[in-house]
């Protein structure tokens, strides 16, 4: 008995079966709670269906042919894009040069990590009105500094040119504290050997960063930018927190559309935003897929 | 402290000074605001200092929502989903990893694919989901959704591909199995990453306002943000107590990451092979 | 660090760690035990031997006004003990909405909840909420004690959907102190609109950051509708469910909202209601219309302030009246139904309709609590309760009202406040709307 049960664990314990065992539970609870309602939301985009869960019939891809035509849908698509296309490389910067000058473990180091990580914990909610007073175009203090330095006074979230710029400025300003520590501990998991080796050949600062930290980092580097670049094509909360789309629609994004047409207010169009998502969906995936292969190619050109 | 400075490092300590500065005022903001009296918000036009400070705020936050029970609420749900989906997601990205088998890029694709579609749209769902499985405004309705991450696999799995290639092999050397390598080999290696993703998780589902308020039905079974909320009102903010339940709800995560600081080591892969 | 300092550190973290990962795995068990039991959804919680019937509320009174509530609610449950309990649960309104409605499609809504007259509408036409005439007839009801326009806000299709909670009109504030240093009357407000244009010229200090009239272009009161009632225009016709929005006099009357924004720049530019509010509390705009909520914070800041009706244009005076009420969700028991009944005649009881009128400034519609000598003697409830034949209502009955208001209507204004031709924007606004209508079921 105890010889057959072994003998059937020890058949467990070729890596190719259980690897299997390593990703189920994980692999379960993703199917169950994400791909389920991923294929509900896929279901839905093909119904006229409303938050009230009543549907009103089948309409196969109107909802898709709706979309081509859906002039506020291209204009939020072009602030998504304007959005990622600016934020996502200024955070990924801004996070690597940090996290390169910080990943040694000193104590002014540590408290700057520290310090650069607390916006990325303060709530949404808190956020907003931290940048409603002090954007204020007549009372804030930002504006008044800017004209203290001889620069026009700005007015922020309320001018349609700098809304998004700004919002951007207040997602990087949040999030490069969280990239920069995955990447600290991405640098800080790079064998000390090698950089002993390197001292030995007589490589410089310089010459170690681009020559062991960046290409060693590639994998979390790749992690980075490519996770950054999925949450920015869905970005929402610190828009909904501050301009709430406006001014003139110039930062409703593609998520804010979906939240306005699918569950803001009557008529719930739940259908529609499900479409929308799908569409967004298969967006996101054909970025990540071409920025994947870009990075595999990477990887494979340094092994 | 005699060592000489050259002018990278001293071009280098300014920049991080000034980014101190960017990153630290509006937080410095926040703090002075939530002690002002509520009367200061409306002033014209407003001073960043008040002539008076107090716990006023506080006092508002703690009369007005059970902070005992919302932060134990948001503990329980926050540090249920730290800790399981640390581990799975760290069981997962090691067999994506370093583990070769039938559908590895098939299935990796898949978990991929779970973080590309907006939380809005599969909120729905997910809610008659969680309700015919009966788990409604249960904590482990909460958690149990969220016991596993795309992010976290893939977040676990960079990390793993990145250490060195022979690993395996002294450990199966040394006569243990899968789950040993696993567990006695890699994930030491891995300290960092595992802290960085549990404070992710952690500071992810404390802050979450729509997915707690959605999956419970009942003002006993609420966490923070949810009392934050209460202050919001739809024609006007109490701003003091707002920002005041914000900081209150910001501490244990700081808290927790400065401790968490500690365990960041320098070249822990090297050590880790040493030891 | 030196490598033998690395690895103690090294060994403590593992026990840390693991401590700390046992530790709350416990916690989480132990919790989820304990909680399991105790904790059901809203209905059937009445306890053993079904004496106690516990509803539950829902309602999106964020912020001051939600002591008050509380504190009715607590006295009612003190009065009710072993018989009646409700228990509320006050959420944001954004995520109220996404909660409420799958709520309701898989039995787990509550028993009580509070609308919006605007916003009941989409639950009263896919038959997700309880029609409620049968209130009235409950012992100790009297129909009578409510104004007509409170009974009949809640109305649709012939029957009752909304019990009366809050019922209010848009009023017109005036900034008294900044009256008198203009040399303006401080205790008489323009009687039209002409004069609204001229005092709001004359109040005007862009220097000192001063304002004549406050024009917020979204998350307020439709402001815009006073104007185009006012000047005899409307923005659907409701009988052919058709725009009318770019009527002649309508384009007349946006003509001049442009011209008071952009020419006159009585207004700053792009501000939500929060920040005109903020605005107004802080004494820097003179002339604002809303809801009767502010009259609470320009006390607290000593706001020296009149209210009345908005003025007059060249058809009528007219204002929006507006509401929120009790409604019933579908799939609640007979039991439940009348709880929350209870609950709802306590509400409109004399005492507690003066006690919420006097907490949160609000004016009242019951008949007597109108006549209490307390009520009489506050001048601004007992002005802001008075506005006779001139309060309409936006789109009775019509689903796409919030969205019409909030898509179409206030991005109109914030086009036309940053200068677009109002000529252009009206019509462009007009076809947005028929857009929306199509989604009306006729």
């Amino acid at each position: 008995m105890r010889r057959s049960l072994r003998s059937y664990l020890a058949g467990w314990n070729r890596p190719e079966r259980a690897a299997y065992l390593f990703i189920a539970p994980a692999l379960a609870i993703l199917l169950l709670f994400t791909v389920v309602p991923l294929l509900a939301t896929l279901a839905i985009s093909t119904m006229n269906m409303d938050v009230f869960l009543q549907v009103k019939g089948f309409i196969g891809l109107d909802h898709f042919e709706r979309l081509l035509g859906d002039d506020r849908l291209i204009d939020a698509i072009k602030h998504t894009l304007y959005f990622a296309g600016v934020e996502v490389p200024l955070q990924i910067i801004l996070a690597l040069l940090t996290a390169v000058y910080l990943s040694r473990n000193t104590r002014w180091r540590k408290l700057l990590r520290s310090v650069y990580f607390v916006p990325s914990i303060c709530s949404f909610t808190a956020i907003g009105i931290v940048a409603s007073f002090l954007l204020d175009p007549q009372t804030g203090v930002y504006p008044a500094y800017l004209v203290n330095l001889g620069l026009p006074r700005l007015e922020f979230f309320r001018d349609p040119a700098w809304a998004m710029p700004s919002v951007i400025a207040l997602t990087v300003w949040r999030s490069f504290g969280y990239s920069m520590i995955i990447l600290v501990a991405g640098i800080q998991s790079i064998p000390d050997s090698y950089y002993e080796a390197a001292q030995l050949d007589g490589a410089g600062k310089a010459r170690q960063l681009f020559s062991i930290t960046i290409p060693m980092l590639m994998p979390s580097l790749s992690f980075c930018v490519i996770t950054t670049t999925i949450a920015a094509m869905q970005v929402f909360d610190q828009i909904f927190v501050t301009t709430q789309g406006g001014p003139l629609n110039k930062t409703e994004t593609i998520v804010g559309y979906i939240y306005n047409t699918g569950f803001k207010m009557a008529p719930y169009d739940l259908g529609y935003a499900s479409a929308i998502s799908v569409m967004l969906f298969v967006f996101i995936m054909a970025i990540t897929l071409v920025m994947n292969r870009y990075f595999l190619r990477r990887e494979a050109d340094m092994a | 402290m005699g060592r000489k400075w050259t002018w990278g490092q001293a071009i280098g300590c300014l920049l991080t000074a000034l980014l101190l500065i960017a990153v630290l005022h509006p937080f410095l903001w926040l703090v002075v605001a939530a002690f002002k009296p509520e009367n200061e918000f409306m002033k014209y036009p407003p001073t960043v200092f008040a002539s008076s400070y107090g716990f006023d705020s506080f006092i508002r936050v703690w009369d007005t929502i059970p902070l005992v029970a919302f932060f134990r609420n948001t503990i329980i749900f926050s540090a249920g989903v730290m800790a399981i989906s640390v581990l799975l997601d760290s069981m997962a990205g090691y067999a994506f990893a370093r583990l070769r088998f039938k559908g590895n890029k098939t299935l990796f694709t898949l978990v991929l694919i779970t973080m590309m579609v907006p939380f809005q749209v599969l909120m729905i769902p997910l809610f008659v989901e969680v309700f015919k499985l009966g788990m409604l405004d249960t904590y482990w309705g909460l958690i149990i959704p969220r016991a596993a991450s795309a992010f976290g696999i893939y977040l676990m799995r960079s990390f793993f591909i990145s250490l060195p290639k022979d690993l395996e092999e002294s450990g199966r050397v040394d006569g243990f199995n899968e789950f040993q390598i696993y567990w006695r080999l890699m994930l030491p290696l891995c300290k960092p990453v595992m802290i960085t993703l549990g404070i992710f998780h952690l500071m992810n589902n404390w802050n979450d306002l729509l997915y707690p308020l959605m999956l419970t039905s009942s003002t006993e079974m609420r966490t923070l943000s949810a009392g934050l909320a209460m202050f919001v009102g739809q024609r006007n903010i109490e701003y003091g107590p707002t920002l005041a339940a914000s900081l209150l709800a910001l501490l244990p995560l700081l808290i927790v990451y400065v401790f968490a600081q500690r365990f960041f080591v320098q070249g822990v892969a090297t050590s880790g092979m040493k030891g | 660090m030196n490598k033998n300092g690395g690895f103690r550190l090294n060994r403590l973290t593992n026990r840390i760690v693991s401590f700390a990962l046992v530790a709350s795995m416990i916690g989480v068990l132990s919790a989820c035990g304990g909680n399991d039991n105790s904790n059901s959804a809203s209905s059937s919680s009445s306890a053993a031997g079904g004496k106690q019937v516990s509803i539950s509320f829902w309602n999106t009174f964020t912020g001051s006004d939600a002591d008050t509530l509380k504190e009715i609610v607590n006295d009612y449950n003190k009065a009710n003990e072993g018989k009646y309990e409700v228990k509320m649960d006050i959420m944001p309104a954004d995520q109220f909405g996404q909660k409420l409605p799958p709520s309701i499609a898989t039995g787990t809504a509550p028993s009580l909840v509070a609308l919006s007259s605007s916003g009941a509408a989409a639950y009263i036409q896919n038959g997700s909420i309880e029609p409620v005439d049968d209130f009235y007839s409950v012992d100790g009801v009297n129909r009578d004690d409510f104004e007509e326009s409170a009974v009949k806000l809640g109305e649709s299709n012939g029957s009752l959907y909304l019990l009366p909670m809050q019922v209010f009109g848009i009023e017109f504030f005036w900034n008294k102190d900044l009256f008198k240093a203009a040399g303006l009357d401080p205790d008489t407000p323009p009687a039209t609109f002409e004069q609204l244009a001229d005092y709001a010229v004359k109040l005007t200090d862009e220097s000192k950051g001063q304002y004549g009239f406050a024009m917020p272009i979204k998350g307020a009161p439709q402001y815009s509708l006073m104007f185009i009632w006012g000047n005899g225009g409307d923005v659907v016709d409701l009988a052919s469910r058709k725009s009318v929005l770019n009527s002649a006099e309508n384009v007349e009357t946006f003509k001049w909202l442009a011209d008071l924004a952009v020419q006159k720049k009585v207004t700053p530019k792009g501000l939500n209601g929060v920040e005109t509010d903020k605005l107004f509390l802080s004494g820097k705009a003179a002339m604002y219309i809303t809801g009767p909520w502010l009259a609470a914070g320009l006390k607290e800041n000593n706001i020296n302030f009149g209210v009345s009706l908005p003025p007059k244009g060249s058809a009528a005076q007219a204002t929006i009246a507006d509401g929120i009420g009790f409604a019933i969700p579908k799939g609640t028991s007979d039991e439940q139904k009348l709880a929350a009944y209870d609950f709802v005649k306590y509400w409109n009881s004399t005492e507690v309709g003066k006690k919420w009128s006097l907490a949160i400034g609000f004016p009242p519609y019951l008949k007597s609590v109108l006549a209490d000598p307390d009520i009489q003697a506050n001048e601004t409830i007992k002005l802001m309760s008075n506005f006779g034949d001139a309060g309409r209502t936006f789109l009775p009955g019509f689903v796409t009202a919030d969205r019409i208001n909030s898509d179409v209507l206030f991005p109109l204004l914030e086009q036309i406040v940053s200068g677009l031709d109002p000529v252009q924007g009206v019509e462009k606004a007009s076809s947005s709307i028929d857009d929306i209508l199509k989604s009306e079921s006729q």
